[in-house]
């Protein structure tokens, strides 16, 4: 049944054309949302162009989604932050080989005073949980969902006992958005945070309460999807986004980006030569 | 076959999809309950009485008619958000919250199928309970009454509406698992996690629902034909 | 009932009537050629319509007193029965399903009692809506052309049924028709209009005599002269 469910899916999938167009100047992404959330890809696509003569055309969903996108060779090349999904992915021979590309740190945010600043992730998730603080979780797969939950079961807590505890089954910004209306603790990635605390129209109300912790880094990863699965994939855009994103000018660009904006980079670049 | 089915239902549970589909009839009957009594009292009164800007009123109903829910959700998002003007009520991410959407938006749709068709036939209707000898009460029930069919039409519309729309929920409702979740912006996530299989699984829910509906509308419609055949 | 000075403008029409008295207990007749005013006059009686000027004296009667039968009966979305019982329903008055049944079978349409009346041929709907406005026994009924749609049989049988109730209840009948003759048989005054404007009002003999260009005419073509 599964089966017959899974084939008709792809049908309607299929049917929609909306990845039909085949041209070679075109760079097919899928992505997260926090590389779209903060603006970064907006601001790299023209560059890119400039560069290179390559069509960035992204999309921005949750890391399981994405991966699955890369999976059915619905795109040319995937930039996320799961690690172990992306090693899996590799693995598994749907890309061909991983590459880092710079990360940044995920942090606890919530209302003023809520809880204590600390640097340690594990006693302020155990805080929220033993005090049943508000608390949003994304809920949705995404690599920070993903993070949040390793984290809840590093410490043996099934964070839904909280009565306080709610999955918002939407990307960072609604549920960032959500954290500050609900007066809710969130862990979100700091690039969409700043964004959000200085951009949106209604400014979130909210504060650090936890960042700096080992265990809150989101490494980005980018790989290109396996021609040899997938041969009407372009893979030599794939390679030259590659090429270019790991190179030392692009890496700087990534280091200087929202600088100007929010006082601190939004991403390290970090990139392996 | 045991073991697929079990994990394609504990699949399901995972997202609350079950919770979800209980919500979704939840909203769907009590947003389409009174945008009913609203949109059936809206349409006949104007059809009934003649005001300035009647016209104008008209107009906007049936632009209102065709806004995208989406819209309806943002406006509905930025009244009850905890810094706008209704946020003391805490109405963002409940239940009520994304009834009041959906009140906007089914509203203007029943109002306006009820104004067409109450245009169309009321004004014998009424000339006919005058001539029985009714009074004003008798009057309107009468046309109630007798405008009945098309009223279940309109109400059948309008939570059909209900069911499938995503725009305003998802903005207002913030699709919170166990809480304000529906079968739509349920589906919506499963995509986002890259998990078809039992996202069409819930569309097929969906689409039975719809279907059910469209039995019905064609009952009252088949009354109808019988009922008007010359 | 008293209508004076009444003047109403529906349109490009104007009716203006300087006095029409129409005694109780009596059974009148609203004559004239199409377009004169008579179905004007029912509606503006029954308030379906407004009029702008002049005053009807309905000398006591209460809404609930007087019925029309439209030229074109409307049929309630239902059953027969459910067309019939309504005035019924209007007046809260008892219904009584034998003397309902008496009326279906002089009609010879009891057997479509359950059926919905939009099914029925508009003759039988003209039954049905005559039906209606006699069974709540009204003091003022107000009957417009629904007679001459009927044929031979059925016409008899609702003069029949007419007569009785006048004579049972002594209602007051006003009859609007274009054909005089097959009325002349229970009418006691006549009013004759012409463009909107009332001319005469008399006996059937005073119809026959008068001098006056229209009436003549129409009488003419009526083959009463």
């Amino acid at each position: 049944m599964k089966k017959l469910l899974l084939s008709l899916a792809m049908a309607v999938l299929c049917a929609a054309p909306a990845f039909a167009a085949k041209d070679s100047t075109e760079l097919k992404m899928a992505t997260t949302t926090s590389t779209a959330d903060t603006g970064l890809l907006d601001y790299l696509t023209p560059i890119f162009k400039a560069d290179t003569g390559y069509d960035l055309k992204y999309v921005s969903v949750g890391t399981g989604a994405a991966i699955k996108h890369g999976e059915n060779g619905d795109v040319d090349i995937l930039l996320v932050h799961a690690k172990k999904s992306e090693e899996k992915f590799v693995a598994d021979g749907f890309g061909v080989e991983r590459f880092e590309v710079m990360y940044n740190d995920f942090i606890v945010v919530g209302p003023k005073d809520s809880l204590p600043y600390s640097n340690d992730v594990k006693a302020t998730l155990a805080q929220v949980f033993e005090k049943k603080v508000n608390w949003v979780s994304r809920g949705d797969d995404s690599g920070t969902d993903k993070k949040e939950k390793a984290i809840w079961k590093s410490l043996n807590i099934n964070p839904a006992e909280n009565p306080n505890y709610k999955e918002s089954g939407s990307g960072m910004g609604a549920s960032l958005s959500m954290a500050d209306e609900l007066r809710a603790l969130i862990l979100s990635d700091r690039g969409t945070f700043l964004k959000m605390k200085n951009d949106a129209s209604v400014k979130l109300d909210l504060d650090i309460i936890c960042e700096k912790a080992p265990d809150l880094l989101n490494q980005y990863g980018v790989i290109a999807v396996n021609p040899a699965k997938y041969p009407d994939t372009n893979i030599k855009a794939a390679n030259a986004f590659i090429e270019w994103i790991t190179s030392d000018k692009v890496q700087k660009i990534i280091a200087d980006f929202g600088v100007d904006k929010y006082g601190q980079g939004l991403f390290v670049p970090n990139a392996k030569k | 076959m045991v073991e697929m089915v079990s994990e394609f239902i504990s699949l399901l549970k995972s997202v609350g999809a079950f919770h979800a589909i209980y919500v979704t009839l939840l909203m769907g009957f009590v947003a389409t309950g009174i945008s009913t009594c609203l949109g059936i009292t809206f349409g006949l009164l104007l059809e009934k009485y003649h005001f300035p800007f009647k016209n104008a009123v008209l107009r906007v109903n049936k632009t209102l008619m065709g806004v995208p829910p989406v819209v309806i959700g943002l406006v509905v998002y930025m009244l009850v958000m905890r810094r706008g003007p209704l946020g003391v009520f805490e109405l963002l991410f409940t239940i009520p919250g994304m009834i009041i959407a959906q009140v906007l938006i089914i509203t203007p749709i029943i109002t306006g199928m009820v104004h067409t068709v109450a245009q169309k036939q009321a004004p014998q209707m009424r000339a006919f309970a005058k001539s029985m000898g009714a009074n004003e009460k008798q009057t309107f029930w009468l046309v109630i009454r007798e405008l009945r069919s098309e009223m279940y039409f309109a109400v059948i519309t309008g939570f059909g509406r209900s069911i499938s729309e995503v725009g305003s929920v998802m903005l207002v409702g913030g699709n919170i698992k166990a809480s304000t979740r529906t079968m739509t912006t349920a589906i919506s996530l499963l995509k986002s996690q890259g998990i078809f299989t039992e996202g069409i699984f819930l569309g097929v829910v969906l689409l039975l629902m719809s279907f059910l509906l469209q039995m019905l509308v064609e009952y009252f419609r088949k009354e109808e034909n019988l009922n008007e055949n010359f | 009932m008293r209508i004076s000075n009444l003047r109403a403008r529906l349109g490009d029409f104007t009716l203006d009537i300087d006095t029409v008295t129409m005694q109780e207990h009596r059974i009148h007749a609203l004559i004239g050629s199409n377009g004169c005013g008579k179905s004007t006059i029912a509606k503006i009686i029954m308030g379906i319509l407004p009029y702008q000027q002049g005053e009807i004296d309905f000398e006591g009667l209460k809404p609930h007193d007087i019925i029309l039968a439209s030229q074109k009966p409307y049929m309630l979305h239902d059953t027969v029965w459910e067309n019939i019982v309504y005035p019924l329903k209007v007046r809260k008055q008892p219904i009584c399903e034998q003397e309902a049944d008496t009326y279906l079978k002089e009609f010879g349409i009891l057997e479509k009692k359950f059926e919905y009346a939009r099914q029925l041929s508009s003759g039988q709907q003209q039954k049905v809506s005559l039906i209606r406005t006699l069974i709540a026994k009204p003091k003022f009924i107000i009957i417009d052309e629904s007679l001459s749609n009927l044929d031979i049989e059925s016409m008899s049988t609702a003069k029949n049924m007419l007569r009785r109730l006048h004579e049972e209840y002594g209602a007051t009948f006003v009859l609007i028709s274009h054909q005089v003759a097959s009325i002349a048989d229970m009418v006691n005054e006549y009013h004759f209009f012409d463009q909107g404007r009332h001319i005469l009002s008399c006996d059937l003999a005073g119809l026959k005599q008068s001098s006056h260009e229209k009436i003549k005419y129409y009488m003419q073509l009526q083959s009463l002269r």
